[in-house]
């Protein structure tokens, strides 16, 4: 039985589907299916004559359905183009330099965020990265390059709640780097 | 208004309350006559956009026994700048800063349609949230690194100033020390052994830590800079969050093996006791989430559900019957008794559970019940139902602050008129005793304040209440202007760095029942009345035999239909309910063919997982729960609500079945056929692709706002899950009373009794002059 809906191999039993984009928030305002039929005493069995069965679906042009509610797209594509891997190393170095001229922060911390990011490489290097992932994280160095530090801290949430299993490995780096940018005196 | 339906459905919009009865009777006895006792459903922290931001303390009663809070139905004489404690009647006097009010100029907290109204409490210090992990070892790889990835993402969604900590458990509780230079440290405690506080804090050498008053974040994503001592164990997420990662990077199974026939060794009632001695004594009286993740029943130690021996299987309902649990009872006192400390101190226990079989949730249900926590209840740790439900733990609301929020108490006023019987919910009692608290209990009683540790936008609680007689009413008829009067208080700690202090009061009529019946009947809120009466059948059941408590469901159903509807002695045939009546009996039949009362076929952990959402949930949600949503989507139409009925399950339309705990999409045997054949893949059959799309759509939005993520069922006429929707129809169509070849919709093949045989008995025993 072909299902619509159906992901792939990680999904349990009866799991719901797996590219479903969880937004950030949650709204109790709006139930969209909430409406009961009352029960009457009538009887129920004249509702549908089993003579007009169709034997093939009413093509196209005949019918029309009431249209779905889409399903949500993924939102973290967008239309900026794709910085290369140098570029953002030479982005990364920059800001590595802003937080080691301040006094404040650890050289462990700096060497762990090192670290991070070059995990971060080998993996965008050996092409272990989705392009939606890629697209994010490319984004998320442009807003730190051009220093918008809190898109770049929204972004990488956005990443965090979508593709969680593939940048586990290394977000936690350019999380920090984006917090202690943040603590930056301005 | 023109309907009562519309004046529900405001007063919920603007108050997050419901109650059964909408005009109150004005004496003890009518109340009691009325069947279904007068209650509400309040949803304290409701979600409310339109709120304005008051950051003054709120204006109290003088009175000391009274305390009410100023309100939109006190009296104000603006000139003399005195107001009446609708309450207590007390006069007071407005604070100096409150000079210049008049008609014109009146503050927020006494317009009309601030009724409910948030105070934002700026003096009172907080300190931050903490989250302790205690994570079970007890698994294999692949689950274990599911479970590491989940909780690596999570770090990244805490709030920054968060604090947190790690204690893994397998047979040994390892307590981890953070940010450890050159090795990773942990403290050892024996899985056999349960500790106190006192124990805990001086094996692991705490100091008893004082909350600093910690400056308000001008950026909430920058944590603030404190200097501020933190235990080793429990330190603040911006700190430690890569040393953290790492160190749950390294987290292996449990080392100890496991023996052929034999479960694991788990001990997870020695690891909630250190976690709770560790909260109690470090951080009494703070928000804290300690968030227990576990892949099996406890097996060794306090807390023990099931020996490790596999040949010995979990008690079912069946062995609980017939008192064959052997673990079971000092199980329960044992987990009470952890939920007692944590909801005293504020902290709130969440269940993660994650396996095939059962883990004992029947045993730690209090640790949620009791703190108001999560209970998710999974395969695996490896499924996306696990990690989407866990993803949402950290979700924001429309305002972007955390949906979460924790040591909330609820405290309730009345006028003199009305006390309190009690709640029931996910909260414990404060045992606050007061001249409002009535000698009546129903559910949580002897109190009239309650503490709810983890509280959320949508967490509801049902409240009962009694009229008491007032001094007049033997010889004078009661004034038909008299109102009751009802305040909730509800403080709580905010993630935004502040307390609040949320205020509803409410106000409805008094009437004589003698002379007013019809009028108090068609204020009856049939749906508040079904989710009540529910919590009331599911909280009695805790304790009582399920049959019994069907049978008192039954008796009262029974007796409302005596008293309200229209008949003559002894003719079935004459039965007549009013319009404010009719779904009532539908709601009571489909509950007692739930989950929630029917243990056949349900685990006890199951029973107690459907169960705890019903306490905690608001009204349109228990409903589905109760009785589930059916939408039928076909070419014949724009989709549209079907009766939940075997008729309604025709071979041309799909079906979408939500009933809180499953979304299932059924495709009817027509629908099935033309998938097969493949006519959706072809350009000039679109519609019926966009058919397809559809429910899926529509569930997509469901899966989207819901906590816990539902089991996601897609199916077929004939299919094997189609069992599911089967189990929850009408079976108007069986075996039995079916003509076959003139069947319309599936048969069902059952015994059971469905909604046409149960009203006509109903009909038959409120008719009759005997029972």
């Amino acid at each position: 039985m072909t299902s619509t809906n159906k992901s792939t191999n990680l999904d349990g039993w009866n799991d719901p589907p797996a590219n479903l984009t969880l937004s950030d928030n949650i709204s109790t305002k709006r139930v969209l299916l909430n409406k009961r039929v009352p029960f009457t005493n009538q009887d129920l069995s004249a509702t549908n004559n089993p003579a007009n069965v169709l034997v093939v679906p009413p093509p196209s042009t005949t019918a029309s359905v009431a249209a779905a509610t889409a399903t949500t797209d993924n939102t973290t594509s967008t239309t900026t183009e794709l910085l290369t891997i140098e570029a953002m190393n030479e982005i990364f170095q920059t800001q590595i330099e802003k937080l080691e001229k301040s006094s404040n922060i650890e050289k462990k911390i700096l060497e762990d965020i090192s670290k991070k990011f070059q995990v971060m490489q080998d993996e965008w290097q050996q092409n272990k990265l989705s392009s939606n992932t890629k697209q994010t994280l490319s984004n998320i160095f442009q807003e730190l390059g051009s220093n918008n530090v809190q898109e770049a801290f929204d972004l990488h949430v956005l990443l965090v709640r979508n593709s969680s299993s593939e940048v586990v490995r290394f977000i936690v780096g350019i999380k920090r780097l984006i917090q202690e940018l943040q603590r930056l005196p301005k | 208004m023109a309907t009562y339906q519309e004046f529900f459905l405001q007063n919920e919009e603007r108050d997050g309350v419901r109650f059964t009865w909408n005009m109150w009777p004005s004496s003890r006895l009518e109340t009691t006559r009325l069947v279904v006792p007068l209650g509400c459903l309040f949803t304290p922290l409701k979600e409310r956009l339109d709120l304005p931001a008051i950051n003054y303390e709120p204006v109290l009663c003088t009175r000391d026994s009274c305390r009410a809070i100023l309100n939109p139905f006190c009296s104000v004489d603006y000139r003399a700048k005195i107001w009446i404690c609708n309450f207590c009647l007390q006069r007071n006097n407005f604070p100096p800063q409150y000079a210049g009010i008049s008609e014109q100029l009146t503050p927020a907290e006494l317009s009309p349609q601030f009724t409910t109204i948030e105070y934002t409490l700026i003096r009172v210090p907080i300190s931050p949230a903490i989250f302790l992990f205690v994570v079970d070892t007890c698994m294999d790889e692949d689950d274990l690194t599911a479970l590491k990835e989940s909780l690596q993402m999570a770090l990244s969604l805490l709030p920054t100033d968060a604090l947190v900590g790690l204690i893994t458990f397998g047979r040994m509780v390892h307590v981890h020390e953070l940010n450890c230079e050159n090795m990773a440290r942990s403290y050892v405690f024996r899985g056999t052994k349960d500790l106190t506080t006192k124990q805990v804090q001086d094996m692991l050498g705490l100091a008893k830590h004082q909350p600093s008053a910690r400056s308000v974040p001008t950026n909430p994503n920058v944590p603030p800079q404190s200097n501020a001592f933190y235990s080793k164990f429990i330190q603040p997420v911006s700190v430690c969050d890569m040393s953290l990662t790492d160190l749950l990077g390294e987290l292996r199974p449990d080392p100890w093996p496991v023996l052929q026939a034999k479960r694991s060794l788990r001990s997870t009632g020695a690891a909630l006791s250190v976690a709770t001695g560790l909260l109690e004594a470090l951080y009494p009286n703070t928000g804290a989430r300690l968030m227990l993740f576990i892949a099996g029943p406890c097996t060794q130690g306090p807390g023990m559900i099931i020996d490790e021996e596999l040949k010995h299987t979990i008690r079912s309902h069946h062995d609980i019957e017939i008192d064959n649990a052997k673990y079971m009872k000092k199980a329960i006192r044992f987990y009470e008794n952890i939920a007692s400390r944590a909801s005293i101190n504020g902290h709130v226990i969440d269940l993660y559970s994650a396996a095939l079989d059962q883990t004992g949730l029947h045993e730690m249900k209090y640790c949620t019940n009791y703190t108001g926590g999560h209970m998710v209840m999974s395969d695996s740790f490896n499924t996306s139902l696990f990690k989407q439900t866990f993803q949402k733990v950290f979700a924001k609301d429309n305002k972007n602050d955390y949906r979460m929020n924790f040591g909330a108490t609820l405290e309730v006023k009345c006028s003199r008129e009305v006390k309190v019987c009690g709640a029931i919910g996910s909260c414990v009692s404060l045992a606050q005793r007061a001249s409002n608290v009535s000698e009546t209990e129903l559910g949580i009683g002897g109190t009239n304040a309650w503490k709810i540790s983890g509280i959320y936008p949508n967490s509801t609680l049902s409240l009962f209440f009694e009229i008491i007689n007032q001094q007049q009413e033997a010889t004078q008829s009661v004034p038909t202007d008299q109102r009751g009067y009802v305040q909730f208080i509800t403080h709580y700690q905010h993630l935004s760095g502040y307390k609040k202090l949320r205020v509803t009061t409410i106000s409805r009529n008094l009437l004589d029942a003698t002379t007013h019946l019809p009028a108090i009947a068609a204020s009856f809120d049939q749906e508040c009345a079904s989710v009540s009466m529910a919590r009331i059948a599911v909280f009695r059941a805790d304790t009582e035999e399920g049959s019994d408590v069907l049978r008192w469901l039954d008796k009262m159903l029974i007796r409302l239909c005596q008293k309200f509807a229209v008949y003559e002695k002894d003719n079935p045939g004459s039965f007549q309910l009013t319009d404010t009546f009719t779904l009532y009996p539908q709601f009571m039949y489909h509950l007692r063919r739930s989950q929630l009362l029917q243990v056949f076929n349900n685990s006890p952990d199951e029973s107690a997982f459907y169960r705890h959402y019903l306490l905690g949930e608001d009204l349109t949600q228990c409903l589905v729960m109760i009785q589930p949503i059916l939408y039928a989507y076909s070419f014949n139409g724009p989709p549209e609500p079907v009766l939940l009925d075997s008729s309604s399950i025709l071979p041309d339309r799909i079906l979408l079945m939500d009933t809180f705990y499953h979304i299932l999409i059924y495709h009817g045997e027509t629908i099935a056929q033309w998938i097969k054949a493949g006519y959706q893949d072809l350009p000039e059959y679109e519609n019926f692709k966009q058919l397809l799309q559809a429910p899926v759509g529509d569930a997509s939005e469901i899966l989207q706002n819901r906590f816990p993520m539902p089991r996601y069922v897609v199916t077929e006429a004939g299919g094997s899950q189609a069992r599911f929707l089967l189990y929850k129809v009408n079976p108007s169509q069986t075996h039995t009373n079916c003509v076959w070849g003139q069947a319309v919709g599936a048969p069902i093949l059952t015994d059971d009794v469905n909604l046409q045989t149960f009203m006509e008995h109903l009909k038959k025993l409120a008719v009759s002059t005997s029972t």
